[in-house]
């Protein structure tokens, strides 16, 4: 097998932590470590981390474990895989590591849990966990809508200007606060104020603007059922295309907790 | 009522570490430095009130990044800490503590805020007026090899929350029951409530006050946070309720889930 793993050991940290930023990069959500994080983690005593090394022995994925003796219990806590490399193959690889690593411990229970891993779900069934919805949850506020609107500006530029075929005007509106983004010849421009006529015009309350920007909430579902409206002379297929752009649809996975 | 709202200082740790067991489990002052010291969060970050010089409630703050897609980062003020002691809830403390938190994100740049809390927690309904939305719930994923070993301890960590638990030491005062949970697969665990503690019995009593007939999956759900709601599972017969008088399963009620608010 062209993949191996081995325990983490303290000098990983760094290389885990490059890791877990190329990893975090491809999903929305709380990612905040650096690498006293990482040297932390490989610090702790009950702690058994374990990393993946491709054939030139640069990793490419680890999963964090731990077990506590007096309570006999396992926990899984954390898969990270490069995103260049086969996700499945290698994040089942180190979490069946992690598993077998945990049962020669004579755990009572092993757990794990995720706020939307997808890797949880393929992987943990198929190792006879059980599934169990948890009452935990994460909670977003939009504190000052204009600000908030102001430092989503940049993303919103960039993702307007990977859209073809299309140049144009465009408002995003939110309880009374607007930004305007001006795409001309392949180039976004973000305006304070215009009088021009608006070719695309987004109002939307706090709440669904939260839920796209965290991509929670699908747009296209949001404008059947009115909670985010659109003014335009524009096709129902560029409307659809232009609201695409603007809110793609991601994964939200939560990295870091506090 | 009249309380002052203060920032966190040096000391206030002691008096702290004691809501944070009422509220969290198991504290002591120096787990509190050492998370403060982990997490990052500053004293400027820390609100309290006190009432009559006693440290009743707090809040804390701790910026974090939000990662937005693209390599954009976003600073979000993450709040944490949050509890009050139970003689001093329902006041609107944690609500006025809130608000200085929130001002305070706002003032160090953050235009927006983030929290973990649970759903069925009162505080859940301060965030949502608060403007806070749910975003994503937890999953969890459980094996048991040796589930009478993970009862015991479940019944010895009933044992250090209760020791915290002004609400539920009042309200399980004079108390005194036996309770029989006959689980399908390991067939039937026991334990009783006696001389203001939780003892695990290593033989059912013949007729116990309490007797629930169950799974081990719907237990998990119970006393894990599951979102199984507690009359669809006695109505779709995942827990068969044998025996005990009603106000003893509304206590049982919350020994299980361990809320013991109204």
């Amino acid at each position: 097998m062209q993949t191996q793993v081995r325990q983490a050991r303290k000098e990983d940290a760094q290389q885990m932590l490059n890791l877990y930023t190329a990893f975090a990069q491809e999903f929305l959500g709380p990612a905040s470590r650096n690498l006293k994080t990482f040297k932390r983690i490989l610090k702790r005593k009950e702690r058994i981390n374990w990393i993946a090394l491709d054939k030139q022995g640069k990793m490419v994925g680890y999963v964090l474990s731990r077990f506590e003796s007096k309570r006999r219990e396992g926990r899984i806590e954390e898969i990270v895989v490069e995103p260049n490399h086969d996700p499945e193959k290698v994040a089942k690889l180190l979490v069946d590591t992690a598993y077998k690593a945990l049962i020669e411990k004579k755990p009572a229970m092993i757990a794990a849990g995720t706020f939307g891993d997808p890797q949880h779900e393929r992987i943990f069934p198929a190792l006879g966990f059980q599934p169990i919805e948890t009452t935990n949850v994460f909670m977003y506020a939009i504190l000052n809508t204009q600000k908030f609107l102001n430092e989503l500006a940049p993303i919103f530029a960039e993702r307007l200007k990977n859209l073809q075929e299309w140049n144009g005007l465009t408002q995003v509106e939110c309880e009374e606060h607007s930004i305007f983004l001006q795409k001309a010849s392949g180039k976004v421009e973000s305006l304070i104020w215009t009088n021009q006529p608006i070719d695309f015009k987004v109002t939307l309350t706090r709440e669904i603007l939260t839920k796209l920007v965290l991509s929670v909430a699908d747009s296209r579902e949001s404008l059947r059922t009115g909670q985010l409206k659109v003014k335009t002379t524009l096709s129902q297929e560029k409307t659809t295309q232009l609201l695409r752009a603007l809110f793609p649809k991601r994964q939200f996975l939560i990295m870091d907790y506090w | 009522m009249q309380y002052v709202i203060s920032n966190y200082q040096k000391g206030d740790e002691v008096q702290l570490a004691k809501i944070y067991s009422e509220c969290f489990g198991p504290t002591t002052p120096s787990r509190l430095r050492q998370w403060h010291r982990v997490t990052g969060v500053l004293p400027e970050h820390v609100f309290i009130a006190e009432f009559d010089a006693k440290l009743v409630s707090c809040v804390e703050m701790v910026f974090k990044q939000l990662h937005l897609g693209g390599g954009v980062y976003l600073k979000t003020g993450g709040i944490s800490g949050v509890c009050t002691d139970s003689d001093y809830r329902k006041k609107g403390i944690v609500t006025n503590l809130m608000k200085f938190c929130l001002n305070c994100a706002e003032s160090n740049g953050a235009s927006n805020s983030s929290l973990y809390t649970g759903l069925d927690i009162p505080a859940h309904r301060i965030y949502s007026r608060l403007g806070f939305v749910d975003i994503i719930t937890m999953r969890a994923y459980i094996k048991y090899f040796d589930f009478p070993f993970v009862l015991a301890q479940w019944i010895r960590m009933l044992n250090h929350q209760l020791k915290n638990s002004k609400i539920a030491t009042r309200k399980l005062q004079g108390w005194e029951k036996s309770v029989t949970l006959d689980f399908k697969e390991v067939g039937p665990l026991a334990f009783r409530f006696r001389r203001g503690r939780f003892e695990r019995l290593k033989k059912p009593s013949r007729k116990p006050d309490i007797m629930l007939s169950t799974d081990i999956l719907t237990f998990t759900h119970i006393i894990r946070e599951g979102t199984l709601d507690w009359e669809h599972i006695v109505k779709t017969k995942k827990l068969i309720w044998k025996r005990g008088e009603p106000a003893d399963i509304e206590m049982l009620k919350c020994i299980l889930r361990w809320t013991w608010e109204d």
